[in-house]
């Protein structure tokens, strides 16, 4: 039966070619990138190749700094961000700035703004004695006992309240 | 004006002046050329229906109630709404970043100063970013801080209100509002990651209808608008809020204050048109004379 079939294609006569202009469908390519050329490079647009020219600045504006940059110094600071001057060592405790130079202190509110916890971290050195310190300028200020955990292990101390502004304070005047 | 000693055609042509034109609504018989009959038919009719039809509320003269459409709920009791945020799904969105933010960004150098700052500069801080897939058209810069502010500044937005202008002009700085189109937005979110894909900058388009009039506008500070007019509203401003308006031209940093784009520019000194290499540190610029058209227009 193969063979008959095999033989029978033999017999047919060799099929042409067909015309690519005629039959060839459109391809879309994903990107530029991916596409094929399109005729030889001679027949593209001319262009001109210019190395590091006058404009190069204005592309090197637009190229991010690798890492954050260290804020310089200045003599007045007019937003609420002001630079860290404690330094390690003047404090049984240190609390380091964020990657981006920031106080790390956070808030979270959970449980549609039933659950709100403060987040200090970055606490280095003696934790228990800023955790002291802090609880008890708390109570002071909140005439209660603001409920307090403290997390030796990662340096991080949780308030069970929204104590965020009164921290940061706290903070920024010790120098933090 | 009197139409005394005028003949009747005249006065008709007068008349017909003052008149609407003539169209299928207004042509109809003139009135009391058609008779209507008030009597009942007579004779061989008078046994018919008298033009109340068969059957039905127009025979039993028991019409339906006012307001009631057949089953329909009736329109005065439907359910009432009142749609302010019909197409909000389309409209545009400018996310905010108040004058404190820009502040914190500038004393923490996070932004230069002494470079023009658009929206490609506001996202490679890393910090303040936008989603243009949300229909997110840049930034709206917003004036809380306003009275705190104290950077001089040559800032390209795209929203802003009349305090914000103020308190950027207060300090010696210029404000430009101006509008990207979607396609743009991707690549004013990330230049590099554009550059690298080895593509052409391409042209800005112009603003929808909508935006037409906020960004030609001189008191918005439009990018469309005429500079002599907006030099105008500087001053204006200036005397509205109260401050001494801070001469450009005596300033040290002028050449930075005046940079301006081009409304078919992307970037400060790129032409729309040359493909940037930048791991080669090449630029290629088109030679093609057409090709430069089609990017100028």
């Amino acid at each position: 039966m193969l063979t008959r079939i095999v033989r029978s294609f033999s017999l047919l006569p060799k099929i042409i070619t067909p015309n690519l202009e005629i039959c060839s469908t459109q391809k879309r390519y994903s990107s530029f990138g991916s596409s094929k050329l399109q005729g030889e490079p001679e027949e593209y647009t001319k262009f001109e190749i210019f190395k590091e020219p006058p404009e190069w600045k204005f592309v090197e504006r637009l190229i991010p700094p690798p890492t954050v940059p260290v804020p310089k110094v200045r003599d007045v600071y007019h937003s609420d961000w002001v630079p860290q001057t404690a330094k390690p060592g003047k404090h049984p405790y240190f609390i380091e700035r964020t990657r981006n130079h920031q106080l790390p202190v956070f808030l979270s509110i959970t449980k549609r703004g039933l659950r709100r916890l403060t987040y200090v971290r970055h606490i280095s050195g003696d934790i228990w004695a800023l955790a002291d310190e802090l609880s008890a300028h708390l109570n002071k200020l909140h005439k209660r006992n603001v409920g307090i955990q403290v997390d030796e292990v990662s340096g991080k101390i949780v308030f069970r309240t929204d104590v965020y502004s009164d921290v940061a304070v706290w903070l920024l005047k010790k120098g933090f | 004006m009197s139409g005394i000693g005028r003949t009747a055609s005249e006065k008709a042509l007068l008349m017909l002046r003052s008149l609407p034109r003539l169209c299928m609504q207004n042509v109809g018989p003139n009135p009391h050329a058609k008779k209507v009959r008030n009597s009942r038919h007579r004779g061989q009719h008078g046994g018919d229906k008298h033009g109340c039809g068969n059957k039905g509320s127009g025979q039993r003269q028991n019409w339906m109630r006012l307001g009631y459409e057949t089953g329909n709920t009736p329109f005065y009791l439907r359910f009432p709404h009142e749609p302010y945020y019909k197409g909000h799904h389309l409209r545009r969105q400018y996310p905010p970043l108040s004058l404190m933010q820009l502040q914190k960004m500038i004393e923490t150098d996070r932004l230069d100063t002494s470079k023009p700052i658009d929206l490609a500069a506001l996202c490679n801080t890393g910090i303040w970013k936008f989603t243009p897939e949300l229909l997110q058209y840049g930034v709206n810069l917003t004036a809380e801080g306003a009275n705190e502010f104290k950077a001089k500044v040559n800032i390209e937005v795209q929203w802003a209100t009349e305090p914000v202008i103020a308190a950027i002009e207060r300090n010696g700085g210029v404000i430009t509002t101006s509008f990207y189109d979607f396609d743009s937005l991707w690549i004013m979110r990330d230049p590099v990651k554009f550059f690298m894909r080895g593509e052409a900058i391409p042209r800005r388009m112009l603003p929808p209808e909508d935006a037409i009039l906020f960004y030609t506008g001189a008191e918005n500070r439009g990018y469309l608008a005429d500079p002599e007019k907006v030099s105008w509203e500087r001053l204006v401003l200036s005397q509205k809020y109260g401050y001494e308006l801070p001469k450009i031209e005596d300033d040290p940093e002028y050449e930075m204050l005046c940079e301006r784009k081009d409304p078919r520019q992307l970037f400060y000194g790129l032409e729309p048109g040359w493909v940037v290499n930048i791991k080669d540190k090449t630029i290629l610029k088109p030679l093609d004379p057409e090709v430069k058209e089609f990017y100028k227009t």
